[in-house]
């Protein structure tokens, strides 16, 4: 293939929507305002668990209502590490990244090998035991109250002025982006979403469907434990409520609003469903009731997300142009 | 009793019947053959509404049953039997005839006129039957109901040519008693099939491309014959 | 060594594992015939509770209101069925299991706006309260009508399945649903029937808890955990299987309370986990 047809493929709908969503996040601290900021940073987060959880769920196919577990084992090792054992966020941060490869390793081996139902009542399951345990063991991860003070000034880098903080996440959150859109241009990607769509055949082309699912879920598991990891540095405090299975369901939740079979569908979810509860959550306190119906409703209705609904409506005008948006 | 007008079926986006077009009389036994691949199974499947997505009529007896669930079109007394046989593994050729009997009593008399070494086979799990004796007693349950039209995939599909035989000698029995019956046969089948029924039909790539009296098919065999392993 | 300790957590043990009994019952069986994986059930066995609670308050009789708790948790499993479930049969096993984590959410924060986040119980009906003594601990009889009644669903379930027509029909369409409607059996029926029974049961379940364990938000997370790890340590769709397994995890759970009280349900997760690597199918699961 020459380098201009390379350079063609690599510039689509999905190169530009995301390099204009990375520019507009950068600009965003130069309004100075504290709110938005605020939005921007958890929408980066939410996003970059969403995305992570699409590895599994849009590509391969797998439905994992346990994802709290990778994003809470990112937060805790790097609130326990930077608090225990080494004060720096960086470091704190990058140490996510072997015990999320080693907790992903742990959860493939166990829940894997069984099929799709089980996979998604094991992973449940797996989570709550996580949950329970971050709970149970007091001496160690603080109970119910979780760790505070999580430092912002370290050794490498000092995060602790809140536009540092916020560049900083962006940093990461453009790293795991431009990482999932190498991957899903890859033959990796090509592979993991041929195993979804049609999981038989690849046996036969010399693919194991467990190794390919063990990657799906090692990508997918890293990504929502640096998630996690920069939630701990973001707020300075975790709780087990990271671990619980209401708030592992949330990237679902966004993936399923944006569009499972979109590249960008679970940012786009993130993009809307982080301003839409942060505001509803401040005069309705029983928001979760209503994500619950527009979940429902989702799934009954408009199972393409907002972007299949986009695709199908352009399509009726005739327009083409979401097509580009797909995988 | 049964007319099929202007059938088409597909499964997903891939179109299995064009335009099938026929009509049944009762007391006819009709066999339809062709190759594998050639719509025979989904022919059977859309009458009684299984999995197919259809477009066109089918009635029966003069009612429009085209929308019906299956299980209303089985209780208008057609009775279907797929080429496995349908009997349910784990279950006792007893329960399973229990099961389309339904609340009726099982009489084993009436069973025993059509295949008399019934009483061996009943505590049997059916998965312990051999081919033979699963083709049949997926025939007898027919009989434990008010069936008026039997259709049934493949009878003797992987079975030895002594059990082909009984099988249609039974079949042409129940049709003598006024069953109408719709055998649905491999290519390969069809010397066998000629030998028992009225009617012949021949599917080729969805289409039902002949469809006429067995006398006047014999006249055709070799138009048949090319239809069928071309 | 004083043993009363762990005779105590065996009673309890063996009340907690009739009552997961009772929950998964519902589960297997909508998972057998329905084949779908119900994340919503142990909110009908809250809303059992609830119910339970209510009733109780108002009226205060006992036997109105579990069976005012039974039957609206059945009514609550059949317009689930109706309105959510029969829409996504068709769709992938993925769309079936959020379809039903979605009411789970959904009532979960209903009963939160209802009830409020507080915790809700009633008193054990006074000729109950009583008890005999066994080994030096005191069961009292509700103790023992928990058991009783547990071990009775599992005879009747057992027999209705083996000898009757419905029982017949059900085990079909368990098998081959295709196959049962060719035969004249409305499956579309016996999924509604079979969504009431489970639903009624967890009903019937939450009812019997609320004298025992105060009810309260985040209970049905908890519960339909443990219902699922007895499930798939049974292997999907043994009912025999669950009935032993819901009854050990009980007792195992209790125990385990005693000896690490940190760590109790960490320990019995981990177990299962072990039983289901040796043992994909679960224990009394066929493959």
């Amino acid at each position: 293939m020459s380098l201009s047809s390379r350079l063609k493929g690599l510039v689509n709908g999905n190169t530009v929507a995301l390099l204009l969503l990375i520019a507009f996040l950068a600009i965003i601290p130069l309004t100075g305002h504290r709110f938005y900021m605020y939005i921007a940073t958890l929408i980066m987060i939410m996003g970059m668990f969403a995305m992570g959880y699409n590895v599994l769920f849009g590509y391969v196919g797998l439905l994992s209502f346990g994802h709290g577990l990778f994003f809470g084992a990112g937060a805790y090792s790097t609130a326990l590490f930077t608090l225990k054992v080494y004060s720096d966020p960086l470091v704190g941060v990058l140490i996510t990244v072997p015990v999320a490869l080693l907790t992903s390793i742990i959860v493939g081996v166990l829940t894997l090998k069984h099929g799709k139902v089980y996979f998604a009542i094991l992973t449940l399951a797996l989570s709550m035991i996580f949950w329970s345990a971050l709970v149970k063991l007091r001496w160690l991860t603080g109970g119910t109250d979780g760790l505070v003070g999580i430092p912002k000034r370290g050794v490498f880098v000092d995060v602790s002025g809140p536009i540092v903080t916020y560049y900083f996440i962006l940093a990461f959150f453009a790293v795991i982006m431009l990482g999932l859109y190498i991957l899903n241009k890859s033959r990796y990607g090509l592979l993991l979403r041929a195993l979804g769509a049609n999981e038989d055949r690849l046996p036969f082309l010399g693919y194991s469907t467990f190794t390919l699912r063990m990657v799906a879920l090692t990508i997918s598991g890293t990504a929502s434990a640096l998630a996690g990891s920069l939630y701990a540095v973001f707020y300075s405090v975790v709780t087990p409520d990271v671990a619980y299975w209401t708030f592992g369901a949330e990237p679902l939740i966004m993936t399923l609003i944006g569009g499972p079979s979109y590249f960008l569908g679970p940012l786009i979810g993130a993009l809307i469903f982080v301003p839409l509860t942060t505001v509803v959550a401040r005069f309705a306190e029983y928001w979760m009731l209503l994500l619950g119906i527009a979940l429902l409703a989702v799934i009954l209705f408009f199972r393409g997300g907002l972007l299949g609904f986009l695709e199908s409506l352009s399509r009726e005008l005739k327009l083409g142009v979401y097509r580009r948006w797909r995988f | 009793m049964l007319s099929v007008e202007n059938l088409n079926g597909y499964y997903g986006p891939f179109q299995v019947l064009f335009n099938v077009n026929f009509k049944v009389e009762r007391g006819d036994m009709i066999a339809i053959v062709g190759s594998n691949g050639a719509g025979k199974t989904s022919l059977l499947k859309s009458i009684m509404n299984i999995e197919l997505r259809k477009e066109g009529r089918i009635t029966f007896e003069g009612k429009d049953i085209t929308k019906l669930p299956t299980y209303k079109i089985a209780k208008l007394g057609i009775f279907y039997i797929p080429d496995t046989g349908g009997l349910y593994h784990g279950l006792t050729t007893l329960e399973n005839m229990q099961l389309a009997a339904g609340r009726r009593t099982i009489d084993i008399d009436r069973l025993k006129e059509i295949y008399p070494e019934i009483d061996a086979l009943l505590h049997r799990p059916a998965d312990k039957l051999s081919g033979g004796e699963r083709k049949i007693v997926s025939i007898l349950r027919s009989i434990l109901v008010e069936t008026k039209l039997l259709l049934l995939d493949e009878p003797t599909e992987g079975v030895s040519p002594i059990v082909t035989e009984e099988i249609y000698k039974m079949l042409k029995k129940l049709n003598d008693e006024g069953k109408t019956i719709i055998v649905v046969e491999a290519g390969s089948r069809l010397k066998a099939a000629l030998k028992y029924v009225g009617k012949i039909g021949v599917m080729r790539a969805g289409k039902l491309e002949y469809f006429d009296t067995t006398e006047k098919a014999l006249k055709d065999l070799e138009l048949l014959k090319k239809l069928i392993f071309i | 060594m004083d043993l009363t300790p762990f005779l105590t957590q065996i009673f309890i043990g063996l009340y907690k594992g009739s009552l997961y009994w009772i929950l998964a019952l519902g589960l297997v069986l909508i998972f057998g015939v329905v084949r779908v994986i119900n994340f919503a059930h142990a909110t009908f066995y809250v809303t059992g509770s609830y119910m339970m609670y209510t009733f109780y308050m108002y009226t205060g009789n006992f036997i109105l209101s579990l069976t005012m708790a039974t039957l609206i948790a059945g009514a609550l499993g059949v317009a689930f069925e109706v309105a959510v479930i029969r829409r996504v049969y068709k769709l992938e096993t993925i769309y079936q299991l959020l379809a039903t984590f979605a009411i789970a959410l959904i009532f979960n924060e209903a009963q939160k706006l209802v009830w409020g986040k507080g915790v809700v119980y009633i008193p054990i009906p006074e000729a109950l309260r009583e008890g005999v003594s066994i080994g030096g601990v005191t069961l009292n009889y509700y103790m023992i009508l928990i058991m009783v009644i547990g071990l009775l669903l599992f005879i009747i379930v057992i027999l209705f399945m083996n000898n009757t027509i419905m029982g017949l029909r059900i085990r079909a369409v368990w098998r081959d649903p295709v196959m049962s409607e060719a035969l004249g059996v409305s499956t579309r029926l016996i999924y509604t029937l079979v969504f009431f029974v489970g639903a009624a049961l967890a009903g019937l379940g939450g009812a019997l808890t609320v004298p025992l364990i105060s009810v309260g938000p985040g209970l049905a997370d908890y519960l339909i955990v443990t219902a699922f790890i007895v499930v798939v340590i049974a292997g999907l769709g043994s009912i025999t299987g669950a009935y032993i397994i819901s009854v050990l995890v009980g007792v195992l759970s209790s125990i385990l309370v005693l000896i690490t009280p940190e760590l109790d349900i960490v320990i019995l997760y981990m177990i299962a986990a072990f039983i289901l690597l040796l043992r994909p199918q679960g224990l009394f699961g066929e493959r």
